[in-house]
Formats: structure tokens, C-alpha cells, sequence
């Protein structure tokens, strides 16, 4: 067995990347087998016709991942399973800041009075997030 | 090392797989095993699905197939210098 040649740093990155990597290939698979398996049960159950294309689309919809993000008064809701994993880890303040910027649609200076902060601050909060998103993103694929 | 941490698998494991070697896919496999279970039966409680209507062993092997191929897809280059990017 050869021995890594990567700093210590980079070790733990590629661990984590790595685990995170591999749990969303088995999420994705299952999800989209048991998807399958449940078009197939339903075809198979004599469902009428007119009513297989609705059930299946209900049953996706069932499991359809969604999260909600409160920040203030608002409540911002994402489907898209990648984006969330990466919004999550992102640290509070620069995701709530975000997320009113982009989903929002709150500009910087209404973000200032809604969580009290310093133009500077949510300026750059908003940087922070973008450049933590954008890299993960490319990480991931 | 926190407890976080000690989940992971090694690094050592993670280079051989993707490196192909036979041995470390399957123990990558196998770590992940337990995370699969619980997978499908989450995913199976969400849809309300009864597990004993779904062929388990079958779904795993299946999703196996999809883990080896995409062990040999994963850039460990692209993320040592993405972590080297964002420290500079």
C-alpha cells in the first residue's frame, strides 16, 4: 500500500468530500430505484390508465426534497437537494444573507435594517457565500 | 481526532479505490452498507412504502454498480486544490 502524499489539511478535505460524494451517488439511486419499483407497482396493480400518469406524479412529489429557510419573517423554500447540502453549510449569517439577496430579491440595504447590520458586513457576507457556494459546487460536480 | 472525523474512512482506503484497486472498492462498499439501509428505508417510509414489498438485497446491489463507477469518476486533484485555493 503507498502512503498519501497530501498535507494533513488536504486529507481531511478529500475525506469529507469524499463521504459526501459517495452518500449523494446512493441517495440519488435508491431514490430513483424505489421511484421505479413504485411506477412498476402501480402499472402492475391494474391502476386505470387515465389515473397511473397522476399517481406517479404524486408518489415523486412525496418525496420530493424540500427544505425551508426561515430568515426573519421570510420563509425561503429550496427543492434542489444539492444546493441545500451547500447552503447548510455555509455559516448562518452568510447563508441568511443570501438567501434574502438572491431568493428574496432584498437589496443590501434592506438586508442591513432586516438583520441589523453594517452595509459593510452583508456586503461582505454576500462574497463569502457566493465564493463558498461557487467552489463547493465545482467540488461536487 | 473528533468523532466527526472518525466516520470517515481513511484517506489511505479512499486513494487505493480510486486508484481501482479491487480490495478497497469493496471495503469502501462495505463501509458504506449501513448508510444504504438506512437510505432505503428512509426513502421507503417517505413514499410509504412497505419494505417487505422491496427487494432490498436487489436495490443495494444496484446502487453498488452506481458507487463503483462513480469512485472512478471522483477528481482527488480538483478538491486538493480547490481546499489549496481557499486557504490562499
Amino acid at each position: 500500500m503507498k502512503k498519501s502524499s497530501y498535507e494533513p489539511e488536504s486529507e481531511q478535505t478529500i475525506q469529507h468530500v469524499f463521504d459526501a460524494y459517495i452518500k449523494r451517488i446512493v441517495k440519488r439511486k435508491i431514490t430513483n430505484l424505489i421511484v421505479q419499483i413504485i411506477k412498476h407497482r402501480q402499472y402492475f396493480d391494474s391502476v386505470p390508465y387515465d389515473d397511473v400518469g397522476e399517481y406517479m406524479t404524486l408518489s415523486e412529489e412525496k418525496y420530493e426534497i424540500t427544505k425551508i429557510f426561515k430568515v426573519g419573517a421570510e420563509e425561503i423554500v429550496l427543492r434542489d437537494e444539492d444546493l441545500i447540502d451547500i447552503l447548510l453549510t455555509l455559516r448562518t449569517s452568510e447563508r441568511n444573507v443570501l438567501l434574502l439577496n438572491v431568493c428574496a430579491n432584498r437589496s443590501l440595504k434592506e438586508i442591513t435594517q432586516e438583520l441589523n447590520l453594517t452595509y459593510e458586513t452583508v456586503r461582505t457576507y454576500k462574497k463569502r457565500a457566493l465564493r463558498e457556494v461557487r467552489g463547493k459546487m465545482e467540488c461536487y460536480g | 481526532m473528533d468523532k466527526e472525523n472518525e466516520e470517515l474512512l481513511p484517506i489511505q482506503l479512499i486513494i487505493d479505490a480510486i486508484d481501482g484497486d479491487e480490495k478497497a472498492i469493496v471495503s469502501v462498499l462495505e463501509n458504506y452498507d449501513v448508510f444504504m439501509d438506512k437510505v432505503v428505508e428512509k426513502v421507503a417510509n417517505n413514499m410509504q412504502i412497505d419494505l417487505k414489498l422491496l427487494s432490498r438485497e436487489d436495490i443495494k446491489q444496484e446502487t453498488k454498480e452506481e458507487v463503483m463507477k462513480g469512485i472512478r469518476k471522483f477528481d482527488i486533484k480538483r478538491v486538493v486544490k480547490k481546499d489549496g485555493m481557499q486557504d490562499g
